[in-house]
């Protein structure tokens, strides 16, 4: 749908839309359904079309107040209303008020016979019977393809259907038609093309032996739509789809701070502890006491009357308890004051999405101010690293829309084959605390520091913890000597500086040594051999000196023999 | 009519039952109730028939009786089992198929 950018915000405004209630949906299409038009939702067997139609109807009744029909050529009214029932839904309740008319059709398509033409008269009766019957505004008819089965796809059940879409126009009414999609046709008569408004797919695939839901808006005239697939989860309380919220950073930060429930831990971050609707991440290897920091900070929230969530993935909620109780943490009353709900789920019970999901809507339902998730790391098992980053940006982008405090715990393993690391968490977080194991005489010590701390002073020393039976405190000899400390590792460092200096210059001494050892031998030998040569080239001369006297001694002689020979 | 058995048969005579629905006037409507009877004449000479046509645009509610959505919808009652036949019954063939009328005439 090519449709210029700047048009589509008024056409968006111009056209009006019938809201489906369906939770995520309405955020996604900018109000819901358009308004007197059909709608094709299309999808696999089992890919909850169905579900999306009788949801549409159900929501308008009782969220709008608008009357539906349903027109069923799959189930029978009895399975219906048994099947909605175990998702909450009383159908025959709705009936029975006058609001909601299931018209079933069966059709014999074994032995259906055409003889000649014909008309879809029938069906239109049907409709406006059960229209005017109800005062319906929204229809549903589940599954369109029944009609092909009978008929055949012909060129007038073809015009019958466009003529349909065009009554329901005029009769104000919104509908929704279901039809089966198969073998990458979005609909197996492939009758999109007629649906000019508004075509939903929905589709189910396996991934990782898990089932993922996904909705796509393929067409919707008239309105901006995200042409992105969105997830969609099926559960107990019927359908949601999920935004693909963008890490939008116009969230208003707040300056409200709240209390992390260790005292010497607040006195670190600037004295008053975490920015209320941050994120903050407590990571550490194994028994470092990250579960008890969050315990501390779900306790100080519920003693503000916050509601609190906290999702464990490793623990039961009766083994947290527990081990909080020892360390002098009580979050029971909280529970059973309804201000804290603990879930405890493994991770691989469902994918990322649908954690999500269902993350979001406990959050939702329950109105929580504060959430803690022990600990992220878990994920690790169903899903790579971007999966993961995704699935942290997306709820730490709900969670601060909403101004909902969150605090991650993260397990720092050496093992390469773990995919989260807290680095891909540290540019997400506001406030990261780490918790170290330190040996120190044979005594193994716990201590922490704030990494960071975005948008407040904090102290940048290593303080050490301690359990009691009154939960965790900061040891104060720390605390009180911040200077010291940082002093006497400034000190530390220059001795070590001082040292090296030392070390370098005693090193470039011995070399000093060694070069005028050599030197001093290489002068020698040096000597030696000119020595030696001064004595060959003595010798040399002697030989020539001698070599010369013979020489003119010879001359001598040859003159003298010449002279007595008298030449 | 009490003494019609199972089959459809009243002494030695077979009864054919039919409920055609039609929409007023329309032509579909006009030329399925004539092609009906055309039919029902060549063919079940040695029968007695009975056509009743329900005109939707009378009465609508009608429409839930036979689950009809298609007109005009022709469903023949009796000898079971019951059938039903889709369209305005031109193809005389397919009609005589669908029935399972006595071909030897």
């Amino acid at each position: 749908m090519p449709v210029m950018l700047p048009n589509l915000r008024s056409a968006n405004e111009g056209l009006a839309k019938s809201p489906t209630g369906i939770r995520g949906f309405d955020d996604i299409t900018g109000g819901g359904l358009p308004q007197d038009r059909t709608t094709l939702i299309c999808g696999g067997p089992g890919s909850g079309k169905t579900l999306f139609a009788i949801e549409y109807l159900i929501n308008g009744i009782q969220e709008f107040n608008e009357p539906g029909v349903l027109i069923a050529f799959e189930e029978t009214r009895d399975d219906l209303i048994r099947n909605c029932a175990s998702l909450g839904f009383d159908l025959a309740h709705l009936i029975e008020q006058g609001k909601l008319i299931i018209d079933e059709i069966v059709m014999d398509t074994h032995h259906a016979q055409q003889t000649g033409d014909y008309d879809l008269e029938g069906l239109f009766i049907r409709l406006e019977y059960a229209i005017n019957k109800v005062n319906a505004k929204r229809i549903a008819i589940d599954t369109i393809e029944v009609i092909f089965d009978l008929l055949g796809n012909s060129a007038r059940l073809r015009s019958e259907l466009r003529r349909l879409f065009r009554w329901i126009k005029e009769k104000k009414v919104t509908t929704v038609i279901t039809s089966e999609s198969e073998k990458g046709l979005f609909t197996r008569h492939d009758i999109e093309p007629y649906v000019s408004d508004c075509v939903i797919f929905l589709d189910q695939r396996l991934q990782d032996q898990l089932a993922r839901r996904r909705l796509r808006i393929v067409k919707y005239r008239g309105s901006l739509h995200g042409t992105d697939e969105y997830p969609f989860l099926i559960d107990q309380d019927g359908m949601s789809v999920l935004p693909i919220t963008s890490v939008g950073l116009d969230y208003t930060s707040s300056e409200e701070r709240v209390a992390t429930g260790i005292a010497g831990l607040d006195k670190m971050l600037g004295g008053e502890g975490y920015f209320r609707g941050s994120t903050i991440l407590v990571s550490g290897s194994s028994g470092t006491g990250k579960t008890s920091f969050a315990a501390h900070f779900v306790n100080a929230a519920c003693q503000r009357g916050e509601h609190c969530i906290y999702f464990t993935f490793e623990e039961s909620a009766s083994q947290i308890l527990r081990n909080m109780r020892s360390i002098g943490i009580d979050l029971r009353p909280w529970m059973s004051g309804n201000l804290l709900q603990i879930h405890a789920i493994r991770p691989t019970m469902y994918n990322l999405e649908i954690h999500l999901a269902m993350m979001q809507k406990l959050i939702q339902d329950f109105q929580s101010e504060t959430i803690v998730v022990d600990p992220v790391t878990s994920f690790d098992l169903i899903g790579n690293t971007t999966d993961i980053s995704l699935l942290f940006t997306r709820l730490i982008d709900f969670c601060k829309m909403r101004g909902i405090t969150t605090l991650v715990t993260s397990i720092i393993t050496s093992s390469p084959g773990s995919v989260i690391k807290e680095t891909n968490l540290s540019s997400l977080v506001d406030t990261w605390i780490s918790l170290q194991d330190i040996e120190v005489g044979g005594e193994r010590n716990r201590v922490l520091y704030v990494l960071k701390s975005r948008g407040m002073k904090h102290s940048k020393q290593i303080s050490e913890f301690e359990f009691s039976s009154d939960g965790i405190y900061l040891i104060d000899a720390y605390t009180d000597s911040e200077g010291m400390l940082t002093g006497s590792a400034r000190l530390a460092r220059e001795m070590r500086k001082e040292l090296e200096e030392l070390e370098f210059q005693q090193q470039i001494a011995i070399k000093r040594l060694k070069f005028e050892n050599r030197q001093a031998a290489l002068k020698a030998q040096i000597e030696a051999l000119q020595a030696e040569l001064r004595m060959e080239s003595a010798e040399l001369q002697l030989i020539e000196d001698q070599t010369a006297r013979r020489n003119t001694v010879i001359q001598h002689q040859r003159n003298d023999l010449a002279r007595k020979h008298g030449v | 009519m009490d003494s019609i058995d199972q089959d459809g048969n009243m002494g030695q005579k077979t009864i054919w039952r039919f409920r055609l629905y039609i929409m007023g006037q329309s032509a579909k409507s006009v030329r399925a109730l004539a092609n009906l009877k055309r039919i029902c004449d060549h063919y079940l000479e040695d029968a007695i028939y009975e056509i009743e046509a329900v005109d939707l645009q009378v009465s609508p509610e009608l429409a839930l009786l036979d689950q009809v959505i298609i007109i005009p919808t022709l469903v023949k009652l009796l000898p079971e089992p019951v059938i039903k036949l889709y369209g305005d019954l031109s193809n005389t063939e397919k009609v005589l198929e669908g029935l399972e009328f006595p071909r030897s005439q």
